[in-house]
């Protein structure tokens, strides 16, 4: 039973310091659930970039709604919508989506020019299919936050199940 | 008419020529946020939005660059040879030809996979050069390889300041001929004097500023204790201190990097007067001289210990042939026990502090009783050089 119990416990202590680890530059999105004919959110958190851009590319029938970013900072070009970015850690924008139901991905690539590096944001599904009455919203990248709970949990029915 | 020509002209010479500042719409100089934001709209536009090309990606990241270290403005630095460089971008591509340059871009923590080109000699040592052992061989400053160095593209260059003055002369202006983009900077790095000035200034080059003051810090701590016990001493107090280079009888002088670290040390160098920086004296003028401290140099033509660490058993065989010279079983030195071997790796480039503190402590015994030169050997290859895994043997640097 000290095996398993040891292999989570390594899982758990890694899932809650793989944030702290992260020293690279990132660049993660997410989104509030897209409900049909409305605007949702999508965010964009940045880390480790001080100057640098942005670039995402929307979903065929989204339409770009607006962004809480100063004029000048950012501009729309046809599905791509561009941020130049400078001491933010954080980037808002609104989507409307679609009437009925669709799907669709944001993707989106990032520069840094200080560290002279350049990455891509991972895509983001973009479903228009309202949520059950009810059920709370989850975020893209909501789900790995939870790991290190799930493995808790599991660690202490192990031990629990080693003492009897 | 011919007059303002003249004075056009002259403004021209006196002035450095002011560099174009990437992302500077207004052409007041200074590239602000506002102009680097719509710099990188425009910049993103063309590389991903199907519009028309802006800035470069290279030319993006200097304004930005300049934004975040200097203002938005060019900044300039003066080298060790008195000439100034305006720089509006942070160096990329460097070659370096000499060492002690090397070794003090990694003391301030310069990004060492930025240097794509270095000296033969550097190459060679490599268990001080570690990561430099699969970088460009360029040569050294008296056979430098153009082709190799041109072909690195480089955007900077670092060459000696006052040593080998010509060499060095002849390569920046081949450079300058070959590529006016290639930007040359001339620093020593291994003499007392100047060497503190140059950190600040290499440093002013990389934007390393808070990284060069730990390590001045670190390195007046030493010097500073020494010069502190030893400055007041007047010269008919000091010990008098013979020093021989590797060849027999070769000696230094008044000039010489290694009589200013005697001084510095608090001893006398008895042969400081004869002309030439590296004279070849008489054995008989020893005799005469009858030095309290003999100290012998290991390294080069002496080729053992050092980091290499090979043949260390070598010092012993030295120091016995040293002792049983003709004669000098009469020295004050022999009679005392005041005869030592330090290899130059420690004494002659930019570790000459960590030598100094050895020949304090063979001066002064007593005064230096608390300075552990090991100890700060030690420090300066973890702290500084991030040399962890090299921990030398004293034994290997400093005989008996």
């Amino acid at each position: 039973m000290k095996s398993p119990a040891l292999l989570i416990l390594i899982i758990c202590l890694l899932a809650l310091t793989m944030p702290a680890m992260a020293g690279s530059p990132s660049v993660e999105r997410s989104i509030s659930t897209p409900v049909p004919g409305s605007e949702f959110t999508v965010t964009l958190v940045i880390d480790g970039i001080q100057t640098g851009g942005i670039v995402e590319t929307l979903p065929e029938g989204f339409n770009f709604a607006g962004t809480a970013c100063p004029e000048g900072s950012w501009s729309l070009k046809g599905d791509t919508l561009a941020f130049a970015v400078t001491n933010m850690t954080e980037i808002t924008y609104q989507l409307r989506a679609p009437e009925g139901a669709l799907s669709g991905r944001i993707t989106g690539v990032w520069e840094d020019f200080l560290n002279e590096t350049t990455g891509t944001v991972s895509a983001t599904e973009a479903g228009t299919t309202a949520p059950a009455e009810g059920t709370p919203e989850p975020t893209a990248s909501g789900c790995m936050a939870l790991l290190p709970f799930l493995a808790l949990g599991l660690l202490c029915i192990l031990m629990r199940g080693g003492r009897t | 008419m011919r007059r303002l020509l003249l004075l056009c002209l002259a403004i021209c010479l006196v002035l450095p020529a002011s560099a174009a500042i990437p992302g500077d719409l207004d052409g007041d100089q200074t590239v602000r946020s506002d102009e680097l934001s719509a710099a990188i709209l425009t910049y993103l536009d063309g590389r991903y939005q199907g519009g028309d090309a802006g800035l470069t990606q290279q030319e993006i990241c200097d304004a930005a660059y300049l934004c975040e270290y200097h203002d938005g403005r060019a900044w300039s630095v003066t080298d060790t040879s008195g000439r100034e460089t305006v720089l509006t971008s942070p160096l990329r591509r460097v070659v370096v030809f000499n060492g002690e340059t090397i070794e003090t871009l990694r003391s301030i923590g310069f990004d060492t996979t930025r240097i794509v080109g270095v000296d033969k000699y550097t190459s060679e040592k490599t268990a001080f050069f570690p990561e430099f052992t699969d970088t460009a061989n360029v040569g050294s400053v008296w056979s430098p390889d153009y082709e190799a160095v041109l072909a690195l593209r480089p955007d900077a260059v670092f060459l000696y300041g006052t040593t080998s003055k010509s060499s060095c002369d002849g390569i920046q202006e081949t450079l300058a001929a070959s590529n006016p983009e290639i930007r040359v900077f001339r620093f020593d790095c291994y003499i007392p004097g100047t060497y503190m000035q140059e950190v600040r200034e290499i440093a002013e080059i990389t934007d390393r500023e808070e990284e060069a003051e730990a390590f001045i810090g670190f390195y007046t701590s030493v010097m500073g204790e020494i010069s502190n016990k030893t400055a007041g001493i007047p010269e008919s107090e000091r010990p008098d201190v013979y020093f021989e280079y590797w060849h027999d009888y070769q000696t230094v002088s008044n000039g010489s990097g290694y009589d200013e670290k005697i001084t510095l040390a608090g001893g006398r160098n008895i042969f400081h007067d004869e002309s030439g920086s590296s004279p070849e004296i008489d054995p008989e003028a020893v005799i005469i001289s009858n030095p309290d401290l003999i100290i012998k140099l290991a390294g080069k033509s002496l080729e053992f210990g050092g980091y290499k660490g090979t043949e260390i058993s070598e010092f012993k065989t030295v120091y016995d042939s040293l002792t049983a010279r003709a004669g000098w079983d009469h020295l004050s030195a022999i009679k005392n026990g005041r005869v030592h071997l330090i290899h130059s790796d420690i004494l002659g480039g930019a570790q000459h502090f960590i030598g100094t503190s050895y020949l304090a402590e063979w001066c002064y015994p007593e005064k230096f009783q608390d300075l552990d030169p090991h100890a700060i050997h030690l420090r300066y290859l973890h702290e500084f050089q991030h040399l962890e895994g090299l921990t030398p043997d004293e034994a290997a640097f400093t005989y008996p």
